[in-house]
């Protein structure tokens, strides 16, 4: 398989106060297409949002914030795209699901019309629009869809509403589904309940998949390939059963010693030692 | 949703009664009646007198006069729509349905209503005008400043913003007919032109429309800039929102995230604030309509309340009341509308939450009511002695009141010294405001030896005499001198002579804050030289110097809102933190008693309880002091609800429960561990509510209810110049230099309290 995303030398910074602060240093990877599965793993601050949004451009603009290096998508260079050509890469190319439902879906519309508008934005082909939105909801497991359909997001369970999200992102069939952290902000039945619909809509629609996340658990069984990020670099990068199981990096160490092993004796979870990892 | 109506609508009952209540034991207590001038004009017979008290129900069939009770009851009777004969309002037995009779006017001798039927139309209309066109320009200026963030646009309407939110209406409103005399392009004021009865009536609705220019403007301006600066802000926060960038990563235009995703999320503010400004601009265009001669509501009621014509300031107050209700209610519906998230909570909350409280409140005031009643028809003796009482217990609260005052203040100025006045200092902003600050109070201090004349000095023949101009001539700087073009008017003209300007000459001695002997002024003429005067700012229509008045009348402008919000921030503190302290049952009657005190229009308590003291034999140092005490007694209300909202934040940190489980006392909690998180807060909150009594206390002396003549005030002088410059056509322009003051120190205190809440907390809420 060609490679759908081909991320060089990515360096992001943020205007600070005075000087400019650099939180991602010169990172490289790829994902190709027809759903291959990357897992990008990291504490928090480490820098995976901004790695993720950079991917279509929705940082801040100039000089606010600077991204370089180049985002290569199905061969095009997304940071040198015109607004016009990034619109039509946003949602159909690459589409996000976000960490928090409830703050990414716009509380004074109805979860419908919010579907519906990236249905009509790009698949301006289709005549009805509405039972699209509704055959999308389905397809995410919602029942009583066509009521749904009229229903606000505050009316809605965490868990529905990151269904909706899912919908979105759909509608557009895109290429490459990019999620941060879809779970974090649920608990722990319906984080399983989401990546099992992420699995299955991952088989049924070919699409690539982006996955950022804390968790190695979740990244067991779902990912092809991880990459671990520390402070704005990628520190280790493979197949998820080799880093499982044969770590390198003390980060990545801590990081898998902290997943809790179900019937393991363990008194303390253990915790990551900064200045050890640090040092590495 | 119906529920929800109704339940609001019954909710008026209760408040018109309670504010029906206590405008008709104000208007009991204050001096005086509405025959009080006709009894003092000598020519009138003591009959004729006897007789009018009679017809109007101020005395009774033995002569005695009638009782509050009594009158406020008969009022009663014949308000309610339905009556109960042979008691309340109709003659015959059994129930009764009707209209409600007001009463009738005693100062017009017609019936309230049909005062009322002239008047709320053209106060509604210009309501109406003004907040559509506050709307219609705030929401596209408040988008664009956000879009173009940091911009020149940006930074310019933010500027015309600051100096919009410090002019005082009144003197906005000063300007705009001199404006309108000078050029002729609008109408100086009134409803409709003198003859437009006898227009077709297209033309008699454009001369409406032509007189509501002016007043939609003026009024319209200050809310124009609150609103832009909500929307900005607003508008930047969602531009931010995590939903925003969704909508970006599906690929929408950014022009349809802007104006339809972030447009209707930042609106909703707004629409909250369109219930209160209606209501308040319904009731507080009383200033605007006075100077401007626009026939409104408010003007009839500040009539009406001057003359102590009751039944009107009733009727007046009541639809006041209505319209906060009506128009809080139209918003909250509003905002259901555009709100999903309320559209539900509403109609589904329950109609029991607090019922039973609010019935002990009720019976509570109800009781001490009927124990006052009952003490007035048996015991008036006692009932005297209760008063005196609790006259000294006030006193003695007073006192107490005061020492804490200072030592609130103390510690405020002390943490502003400590912490912040640094970075205030650092930014340009905060440097140039308080460099404004330092003169005005130096001057304000110094006043006695920078005056040249004293304030009370008159020249009759010096009227509006023009700004002296100066010369340079031998060696030395030198004043010119003006002479009468002709006799009788006001038109000056350099006479081409001068007189040398001395620097810290001798004048008559006299005591610099009392105890300092000094002889000298800054600058002087030659006293020797008979009818020379130096008229830095010109003269007032007695020869005044302006001047002179002006730096008198600083001390009394820059003074009044240290000492009211001294008053004010311990007032809120002290309940505002024993409430959110406590909460449950203390809560929930000091915020009861914090919401009527906020429901009523603050101008018209603060007319009422001033016209409740007013008497012509204070002095002015105690008219100073009441408004002083009346402009913190009915200020502390908002202070108290957010302290509160802050304790209760507090209370439960882990320090304060710790302090709390080692037994320390309340007082010591409150001081120890509340009182410094609040501090920040306080300040802010001081400084940006000082500009609220430097425009109060300039509009009660502007209206003639404040500092009398002939001492000096801002706002009082400000009122000279009003009727002169319509008048005399004349442009007397250095009559307005006391409103540029107002302005220039109103400008200064809200942008060193801006620069103090983005050193202390740029996102705090304080207004
Ligand atoms: N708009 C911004 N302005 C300035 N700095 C930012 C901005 N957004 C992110 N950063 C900084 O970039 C760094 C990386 O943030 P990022 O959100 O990518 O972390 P993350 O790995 O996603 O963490 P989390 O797991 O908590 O989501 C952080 O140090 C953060 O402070
Ligand atoms: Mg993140």
């Amino acid at each position: 398989m060609p490679d759908l995303l081909k991320v060089k030398d990515l360096k992001i910074a943020f205007q600070g106060s005075d000087e400019s602060i650099e939180v991602v240093h010169s990172i490289d990877f790829s994902v190709s297409g027809g759903g291959e599965t990357v897992a990008i793993l990291g504490e928090s601050g480490s820098g995976k949002s901004v790695t993720c949004l950079s991917l279509t451009n929705l940082l801040p603009p100039a000089p606010s914030c600077t991204v370089s290096g180049e985002i290569l998508f199905a061969g095009q260079d997304i940071l040198k795209m015109d607004a016009k050509a990034l619109r039509q890469i946003r949602g159909a190319g690459i589409a996000y699901i976000f960490q928090e439902p409830s703050a990414s879906l716009n509380p004074v519309f109805t979860v419908g019309y919010q579907i519906e508008e990236a249905v009509r934005l790009h698949r301006p082909d289709l005549s009805d629009a509405k039972a699209r939105t509704v055959e999308l909801l389905e397809l995410v497991g919602i029942r009583d869809a066509a009521q749904r359909y009229r229903a606000y997001p505050h009316e809605m369970s965490g868990g529905m509403q990151q269904r909706v999200m899912i919908a979105m992102a759909l509608a557009c069939e895109p290429k490459l589904l990019v999620a941060d952290e879809p779970t974090t902000a649920l608990d722990v039945t319906i984080q399983a309940q989401i990546i099992d619909l992420l699995r299955e809509l991952r088989s049924k629609l070919g699409m690539s998949i982006v996955l950022i996340t804390h968790n190695f658990g979740i990244v067991k069984g779902f990912a092809d390939e991880v990459l671990v990020m520390y402070q704005g670099d990628i520190v280790e990068r493979g197949p998820v059963e080799t880093v499982l199981s044969a770590p390198q990096h003390p980060y990545t160490k801590a990081l898998i010693a902290c997943i809790p092993k179900l019937g393991a004796k363990q008194h303390r979870l253990t915790t990551i030692d900064h200045e050890m990892a640090a040092s590495q | 949703m119906t529920a929800f109506i109704l339940r609001r609508l019954l909710s008026l009952i209760p408040l018109l009664l309670g504010t029906s209540l206590l405008v008709s034991i104000l208007m009991y207590l204050s001096p005086g009646d509405f025959l009080t001038q006709a009894r003092a004009a000598r020519d009138i017979p003591q009959e004729v007198i006897e007789q009018q008290e009679r017809q109007l129900g101020l005395i009774d069939a033995s002569g005695a006069p009638t009782r509050w009770f009594v009158r406020y009851g008969h009022w009663i009777a014949n308000v309610a729509p339905i009556k109960y004969g042979p008691w309340v309002g109709a003659p015959e037995k059994g129930l009764h349905f009707g209209w409600p009779y007001f009463g009738e006017s005693w100062t017009y001798q017609v019936e309230v209503f049909s005062l009322l039927k002239q008047r709320v139309p053209a106060t509604f209309i210009l309501s109406l005008t003004s907040i559509t066109f506050a709307w219609c320009i705030a929401i596209p200026l408040g988008v664009l400043a956000a879009l173009y963030k940091d911009s020149i646009f940006d930074r310019l309407s933010a500027l015309l913003a600051y100096a919009a939110l410090s002019i005082p209406e009144f003197f906005l409103a000063i300007l705009a007919v001199y404006f309108a005399s000078i050029t002729g392009l609008f109408p100086e004021g009134g409803r409709s032109s003198v003859e437009s009865e006898f227009y077709p009536w297209a033309l008699q609705w454009v001369d409406y429309a032509y007189h509501l220019i002016l007043p939609t403007l003026v009024l319209g301006v200050g809310s124009v800039a609150g609103m832009m600066r909500i929307m900005r802000a607003n508008f930047i926060d969602y531009m931010r929102a995590e939903f925003a960038n969704t909508a970006r990563a599906k690929g929408l235009r950014e022009r349809v995230i802007m104006f339809q995703h972030v447009l209707r999320n930042a609106i909703n503010p707004l629409i909250t604030s369109f219930g209160y400004s209606f209501a308040s601009l319904l009731s507080g265009a009383l200033l605007v309509e006075n100077v401007m001669n626009y026939p409104g509501l408010g003007q009839l009621i500040f009539d009406a309340l001057i003359r102590e014509d009751q039944y009107v300031v009733m009727a007046g107050v009541m639809i006041g009341v209505v319209m906060l209700v009506l128009g809080n209610l139209v918003a909250d519906l509003m905002l259901a509308w555009a709100d999903p998230r309320i559209r539900n909570a509403q109609t589904g909350s329950s109609l029991s939450v607090g019922v039973g409280k609010t019935t002990w409140v009720w019976m509570a005031l109800l009781a001490v009511l009927a124990v006052e009643i009952l003490l007035e028809v048996i015991a008036p003796a006692l009932l005297l002695q209760i008063g005196v009482g609790l006259k000294y217990i006030g006193i003695l609260l007073a006192g107490l009141l005061a020492v804490a005052c200072v030592a609130l203040v103390g510690y405020i100025v002390y943490v502003l010294f400590k912490r912040l006045i640094g970075p205030v200092l650092r930014r340009p902003l905060g440097a140039v405001s308080i460099a404004i600050l330092g003169v005005l109070y130096s001057a304000a201090l110094l006043a006695p030896c920078l005056a040249p004349y004293p304030i009370t000095e008159q020249n009759l023949d010096k009227a509006y005499h023009p700004p002296t101009g100066f010369v340079w001539k031998e060696g030395g700087l030198q004043a010119k001198l003006y002479a009468k073009q002709s006799l009788g008017s006001p038109v000056y003209k350099a006479t081409g002579e001068s007189l040398p300007v001395k620097l810290f000459a001798k004048t008559d001695p006299y005591y610099l804050w009392g105890f300092i002997a000094m002889q000298r002024t800054l600058f002087s003429l030659d006293p020797s030289v008979p009818n020379a005067r130096l008229y830095l700012l010109g003269a007032d229509d007695t020869g005044r110097d302006i001047f002179s008045r002006l730096l008198y009348g600083s001390r009394i402008s820059l003074s009044i809102g240290f000492i009211g919000i001294s008053i004010t921030l311990i007032l809120g503190f002290i309940v505002g933190s024993l409430a959110g302290y406590y909460g449950g049952t203390v809560d929930f009657f000091a915020m009861r008693f914090v919401e009527l005190l906020m429901s009523i229009p603050a101008l018209y308590l603060l007319l009422a309880l001033r016209s409740a003291l007013i008497s012509p034999e204070l002095s002015p140092g105690q008219v100073y002091m009441i408004i002083v005490v009346l402009l913190s007694v009915i200020g502390w209300a908002g202070t108290a609800r957010i302290i509160r909202g802050m304790t209760l934040s507090i209370r439960n940190r882990s320090y304060v429960l710790a302090a709390e489980s080692m037994g320390q006392s309340l007082p010591k909690i409150l001081i120890k561990h509340i009182l410094p998180n609040l501090a920040s807060y306080l300040l802010v909150a001081a400084t940006l509510s000082i500009p609220g009594y430097i425009l109060a206390e300039a509009a009660l002396s502007f209206l003639g209810l404040g500092i009398s003549e002939p001492s000096a005030s801002w706002g009082l002088m400000l009122k000279q110049s009003q009727g002169n410059m319509i008048v005399f056509f004349m442009n007397f322009w250095w009559m307005l230099v006391p409103g540029f003051a107002i302005f220039i120190t109103v400008i200064a205190y809200n942008v060193l309290g801006d620069t103090l809440r983005d050193c202390v907390d740029p996102k705090m809420q304080v207004r």
